[in-house]
């Protein structure tokens, strides 16, 4: 297993290359297609190592070599490939190649062409270090590095004011949620006295619980802000003003998903604190419901589908929390696939129509551009939780698995799902179908996209029609590292522990078998249930927004007070500005004032003043008599001596 | 024998001299002629000591600094001929080009 390495280095050589070279010699295709290539060997290398071990079940930890040594504990630069984290770098590294190719045609013509191929790269690097660590500091490496790439991405058009300031958003944000979990690990290692995940939970059984409890929730605080959970959820829907491949592969598929893993890899640690699991899933289940109607209303095409993906990401954690380990990676990794997909689709439209957000000023783009039409109305009913497609067997399994254990997250979730069938649809009417609203000068060059941008959307729409079926292979390949009895590197007694936290989900039986859990659905009531809420959402997008048998307006004005709720993202964004920027603002105004004005420059002003006052006094003495000067020396001498002979 | 504490009487009186010779007078080779006072009578107590501690370092010291006030002598004469070139003038009085 020791061709694993090239999985994370591949990246870097090309962010390397490019970053040196890109200027000067590589120039707009060549940079592009170093990228594609290197990503795409990792992607060829962890498919190889993916199936191995599939094959094996087993589990490899590599020391590649060892990073810095603090006392008896050496931080190593390690792979630790299982099938947790098999799976994630085979998302991670799939859909990062297909969003490359598809970049390589989105930005076209662009004159920061190489930066951008750089600066991917070198968020991919960061994300493989992230998801092959076997240890929390490589781990929280990682979890800085790709929020750093997801800053310069943010403001790759950084000469747009609206662009920095969101990245400066994000990174402020993030670094509230990276300083609870950089607290976390040192509490961790104050506890463990070791940062391997293995090392942690074999030292599970001799923790106190509420130890482990603090270290759970800082480190999932961590989780919260990178994963854009609700309170520090305000960054995600500003992110949206970097360029579309980069909200599709950050702000969708992959970083934002790096809390989910996160907390899976750590799965031992937060099923050993009950409290830990129940702040996970009412945090999820808060975050699925609230984004949803925060999605409801907005106009700008990249922030519903931003919205929607901070509600899926609330469903993988509200799986974690109800104990659905397994069940929540695979929403991962299907709501990767899916939610790319729609991202992809909504960059090709932007190409299309000259980048118009407001989806109030499009319509009819299906006659236009009939491939991103369809590949995304596949990644909205795989959203929307409809049968065949991926969504339907990853999502629905959380909604029945959350009606078994807690009713009140349940209907929270279900309620979401409602609200999501009938965001996304509203978007599809609203751009692809329904009225000509379309500006004729624009009409007159909407085209369909080229080859290497339809070609990544029609790969992902078929994966996001065939993956679901693969559900039983991905619950059964998980199991290794997700299902106690069978995680072969824990101790016996870390496994009860582990075991008796995961109770809470042992009377929850879900169909494995994909074929099986769609019979299951379409017999019993919960199931239904919930295929008729899918259905029913897009039922009201089309009556609303193609049929127009309702006004949207009518509906806005009836619940006035709620559409201003949901039109205003809940005040949150209101109320951080006037607690956060401006009471920051306020409260520095305040320290400028006592610590700059008064205490450092009195201390600096008034260390000048006082040796101008005593240079003053003192040139007094400086009479420019010599006799003078010596009657003053003798005297300080008679006096030095007049001491010296009396004390000493 | 003459005890050694006259002979640093005698040290002390010819210090006290060269001081107020220093203090008072305003031409510039009385201030020169004072300063050597001065350091003789440093020679003095050398001596004086050397003879008392029955140590030979100290006329060793003695020698040094004669040398180096005869040096300091002719630097010094030279350069008082140097400010009378240009002041026609030897009096600390009126050499206060330094004051304040």
């Amino acid at each position: 297993m020791e061709y694993l390495w090239i999985i994370p280095f591949s990246p870097l050589i090309a962010f390397i290359i490019i970053g040196l070279f890109g200027y000067k010699f590589l120039k707009e295709p060549l940079s592009g297609i170093i990228a594609v290539i290197a990503v795409a060997i990792s992607a060829v290398v962890s498919i190889i190592g993916f199936i191995k071990v599939a094959t094996t079940g087993e589990y490899y930890n590599l020391k590649l070599f060892t990073w810095m040594p603090i006392g008896d504990y050496e931080i190593s630069v390690s792979i630790l490939w299982d099938p947790l984290s098999a799976l994630m770098t085979c998302v991670v590294t799939v859909i990062s190649t297909f969003i490359f190719i598809f970049a390589t045609g989105y930005m076209k013509n662009e004159p920061s062409y190489p930066r951008f191929f750089a600066y991917l790269s070198l968020f991919v690097f960061m994300m493989l270090m992230l998801t092959l660590s076997d240890n929390l500091v490589q781990l929280f490496f990682g979890w800085e590095g790709v929020g750093l790439a997801s800053y310069l991405l943010i403001g790759f058009y950084h000469h747009k004011k609206s662009a920095a300031d969101a990245a400066f958003e994000s990174f402020i944000v993030n670094r509230v949620g990276d300083w609870l979990f950089l607290t976390g690990l040192i509490l961790a290692f104050v506890t463990f006295e070791t940062l391997d995940y293995i090392d942690i939970f074999n030292k599970i059984p001799e923790a106190e619980y509420w130890v482990i409890t603090a270290i759970a929730l800082l480190l999932f605080g961590g989780a919260v802000g990178k994963s854009a959970q609700l309170g520090l959820h305000i960054w995600l829907p500003n992110a949206m003003e970097g360029p579309t491949p980069v909200s599709a592969l950050i702000h969708a598929a992959t970083m934002v998903a790096a809390g989910v893993y996160m907390v899976s890899r750590l799965m031992p640690v937060f099923a050993a604190s009950d409290i830990a699991l129940d702040v996970v899933l009412f945090v999820g289940t808060a975050s699925a419901f609230i984004a949803a109607t925060m999605g409801l209303v907005q106009n700008d095409i990249k922030r519903i589908i931003a919205y929607s993906t901070m509600s899926q990401l609330g469903y993988m954690f509200a799986a974690e929390g109800l104990g659905l380990f397994g069940e929540g990676m695979f929403h991962l990794a299907s709501h990767a696939v899916f939610k790319a997909l729609l991202f992809l689709a909504a960059g090709s439209v932007l190409i299309g129509i000259h980048h118009i957000l407001n989806v109030q000023q499009m319509g009819q783009l299906r006659k236009y551009m009939p491939i991103t039409a369809i590949t995304f109305l596949i990644g909205a009913l795989a959203l929307s939780g409809i049968p065949p497609f991926a969504g339907f067997f990853s999502k629905d399994p959380i909604i029945e698995g959350a009606y078994e254990i807690s009713k009140f997250a349940w209907f929270f979730l279900w309620l979401g799902a409602l609200l999501t069938a009938f965001y996304i649809f509203r978007l599809y009417f609203l751009a692809f179908e329904n009225g000509d609203r379309l500006d004729p000068h624009v009409k007159e060059h909407v085209h369909e996209s080229p080859p290497t941008m339809t070609i990544p959307l029609i790969v992902l729409a078929s994966g996001a029609v065939i993956l679901g079926f693969f559900k039983e292979f991905f619950g059964n390949f998980l199991k290794p590292s997700l299902e106690p009895s069978q995680m072969s590197f824990l101790s016996e007694e870390a496994k009860r522990i582990v075991e008796e936290g995961l109770s809470r989900a042992d009377h929850v039986h879900i169909a494995e078998d994909a074929f099986h859990f769609l019979v299951h659905s379409l017999t019993s009531p919960i199931g239904i249930l919930a295929l008729f809420t899918a259905l029913i959402g897009i039922f009201g997008a089309w009556v609303i927004y193609q049929l127009k048998k309702i006004d949207a307006r009518e509906i806005a004005k009836t619940f006035r007070p709620l559409y201003l709720l949901f039109y205003n993202r809940w005040y949150f964004d209101f109320i951080y500005y006037a607690a956060f920027v401006y009471g920051y603002y306020k409260f520095s105004k305040i320290l400028w004032f006592i610590g700059d004005k008064i205490i450092i420059d009195g201390i600096v002003d008034g260390s000048a003043k006082a040796s101008l006052a005593t240079g003053s006094g003192l040139r007094l003495f400086q009479s420019g008599r010599i006799g003078a000067y010596v009657t003053q020396m003798a005297i300080g001498i008679l006096i030095f001596l007049g001491i010296f002979l009396l004390f000493v | 024998m003459v005890p050694y504490e006259y002979y640093v009487a005698l040290s002390g009186l010819l210090m006290v001299l060269g001081l107020i010779g220093v203090a008072v007078r305003r031409n510039i080779i009385a201030l020169l002629l004072s300063t050597e006072l001065m350091l003789n009578a440093v020679n003095i107590a050398f001596v004086a000591f050397d003879m008392k501690l029955a140590d030979v370092s100290g006329q060793v010291f003695v020698f040094f600094i004669l040398t180096i006030a005869a040096a300091e002598a002719a630097v010094g004469l030279g350069l008082i001929m140097a400010i009378y070139r240009l002041r026609k003038d030897v009096d600390t009085e009126t050499l206060t080009e330094l004051k304040n």
